[in-house]
């Protein structure tokens, strides 16, 4: 197996982890606005911070994978 | 540019004004399959031109490595000295290397020829005018002329009228009341909302300049992203120093901690490392946030319509044809939403960043 | 090669042709000129009035709404002593109704009152003037019975009774007639 196809399997499992993480996010995120309406905003807002947090670990690693394959 | 791959373009045409007669970047020339290529008649035509000795699978295999070959793809997406245009509008661009594109050429303002930084072989700084400059400063010059306009529309005090002004205006205050003011605090909001509203605004034109077929989202390219955030970089560091002095400020990145003297001198150090680091890559990954979304978007739209270059010289093109163009108008729909998204993304998380430089941990 | 195979040149390249990470140090420059000049001539010409603006009339729209309250406010203390008055003008008038109709009640009984005793009153002056006219009449009948009797016991007798016979047969004739009665 040559390095760049490991780095092709490194970027699918960090983004398999990403989609995991931020779709757990999205669920738990509109649960929440669904039970209270009223805090929607704050709600929103901390779902894009810990996504955007995810998502930047989640390009960290792909860009490592890019570099190291 | 022969008849077949015009045929081709006209397909293409309608939703990435991709164009068969479109050559392959230098940097592919290198690689495998490519290398076999010699540069200019290499197109859909060239392949059916084989038709009768290749079969089918063998048709689409080499439209395949043409195509889809990653120096291709890119061609579409980076920068480039040219805009690109549909076939039937007659323009045409003679690069560098002497391949004829349909374009229409960035004129160079500046008459450098040589570069100013680097070897013609490996250029570090031109000063050639690319697409993605000329783009840039299309949508400062729209901006300023825009603002300036509505600056005196709601200075004079009158009721907000129309759809453009009302639109911009809902837009401003959205920045300020749901991304500024939660992050930096009401106080210190409208020092920085000048910094935010720019930012957001130049990331949006950008990013809808960019779904102009042909012309290419300039914040899919890390040199605009890693401006853009080196500038909120900047002025997280600057405000930050500004307002709790330079040692305090590096003193504030350490979030206080209740703990023995002795395990203090250790651990201390080490997580203003961390956190130092931590700010870098937080930087950096805002960029990169940028850059990869709208990149990969336009990569997606890319692949989208090269089916039909794939499909090209085979009875499936019939079929492939429509689907590749409704599914690059349903993308490209996916991608004016995820152009104010990442417009909007970018403006929040500055400000967070901002913000927090104004507090102590 | 296809987009599927990823492969070294991602990053090797020098000229930026395949690498998406390749940063142009013209782009940059550019970019950093572009954005550069335009937060400045931005925030100098347009940003300032914008934000002034939009501030300014947030402040009149909350100017104008406390404003507003401060009306409402008024308003509604001044309906609330319309409504007392009202409220008062109706006890008055009704009590202004209730005395009326006390009076016409004690006129009413006033004027039946009166017109009972005028009718008693009335009546009791008539018997009498009946009696009086009863016994008038009696007495004129009797004294002319007498004279009558007189002249007809005179003329059989043929003398004149004396003053003193008269008397006396006055009150013979007069107990005789009255005696039935009696």
């Amino acid at each position: 197996m040559t390095m760049s196809s490991l780095a092709g399997i490194g970027i699918g499992l960090a983004v398999i982890g990403a989609g995991l993480g931020i779709g757990k996010i999205g669920s738990s995120a509109v649960e929440g606005m669904a039970r209270q309406p009223d805090a929607a905003s704050q709600i929103q807002t901390a779902m894009i911070i810990a996504a955007a947090l995810i998502e930047g670990a989640t390009f960290f690693a792909i860009i490592m994978a890019f570099i190291a394959g | 540019m022969n008849k077949d791959d015009e045929a081709v373009d006209a397909h293409a045409a309608p939703a990435e004004a991709a164009g068969g007669g479109l050559e392959l970047p230098r940097g592919g020339e290198g690689h495998g399959v490519a290398g076999e290529h010699d540069g200019h008649d290499h197109g859909a035509g060239g392949h059916a031109a084989h038709g009768e000795s290749l079969g089918m699978n063998d048709q689409l295999q080499a439209n395949m490595d043409h195509y889809l070959d990653i120096g291709h793809l890119m061609a579409h997406v980076q920068d480039a000295n040219f805009i690109e245009t549909p076939g039937f509008l007659g323009l045409e661009y003679t690069d560098d290397q002497g391949h004829v594109h349909s374009g229409f050429g960035i004129p160079n303002v500046f008459g450098v020829e040589q570069p100013v930084v680097g070897t013609p072989e490996a250029p570090v700084l031109t000063l050639r005018p690319t697409k993605f400059m000329a783009i840039e400063l299309v949508v400062a010059v729209l901006m300023f002329l825009v603002f300036c306009w509505l600056g005196r529309k709601i200075q004079s005090g009158q009721k907000p009228k129309g759809k453009v002004w009302n639109a911009l205006e809902a837009m401003i205050v959205f920045i300020r009341d749901e991304v500024a003011r939660p992050a930096i605090g009401k106080k210190d909001t409208d020092r920085f909302l000048p910094f935010i509203l720019t930012t957001f605004f130049f990331v949006l034109g950008l990013n809808l300049f960019g779904m102009i077929p042909g012309f290419g989202s300039a914040t899919g390219t890390m040199a605009v992203t890693g401006v853009l955030a080196l500038f909120v970089f900047g002025v997280v560091v600057g405000s930050g120093v500004k307002k709790m002095g330079f040692v305090q400020f590096l003193k504030a990145q350490v979030p206080t901690m209740d703990l023995p003297p002795m395990l203090k001198m250790v651990l201390v150090p080490l997580i203003f490392v961390i956190e130092i680091f931590g700010m870098l890559v937080k930087h950096f990954v805002l960029a990169v946030r940028l850059f990869a979304n709208m990149f990969a978007g336009h990569l997606v739209l890319a692949i989208f319509v090269a089916f039909i270059g794939v499909a090209g010289g085979t009875a499936i093109v019939y079929a492939v044809a429509p689907i590749a163009v409704l599914g690059s108008v349903a993308f490209s729909a996916l991608e004016l939403f995820v152009a104010f998204l990442q417009a909007y993304i970018f403006a929040f998380l500055a400000s967070l960043f901002i913000g927090s430089a104004q507090h102590a941990h | 090669m296809s987009i599927l195979t990823l492969n070294n040149g991602l990053l090797l390249a020098s000229d930026g042709s395949v690498n998406p990470l390749y940063v142009s140090a013209d782009l940059a420059l550019w970019t950093l000129i572009i954005f550069g000049g335009l937060l400045f001539l931005l925030g100098k010409f347009a940003w300032k009035p914008i934000i002034e603006g939009l501030n300014a009339r947030e402040q009149c729209i909350s100017d104008k709404i406390d404003a507003a309250d401060k009306a409402e406010q008024q308003a509604r203390t001044n309906l609330k002593q319309y409504e007392e008055k009202l409220a008062g003008a109706h006890d008055e008038a009704a009590a202004v109704m209730a005395e009326a109709k006390a009076d016409a009640n004690s006129a009413k009984e006033k004027i039946v009152a009166e017109a009972n005793e005028e009718a008693i009153r009335t009546r009791q002056r008539a018997l009498g003037d009946i009696e009086t006219a009863k016994s008038e009449a009696v007495r004129e009948l009797a004294e002319s019975s007498v004279d009558t009797a007189v002249g007809l016991a005179s003329s059989i007798v043929g003398r004149a009774l004396s003053k003193d016979d008269h008397a006396k047969l006055i009150a013979e004739s007069v107990e005789r007639f009255s005696s039935p009665g009696a």
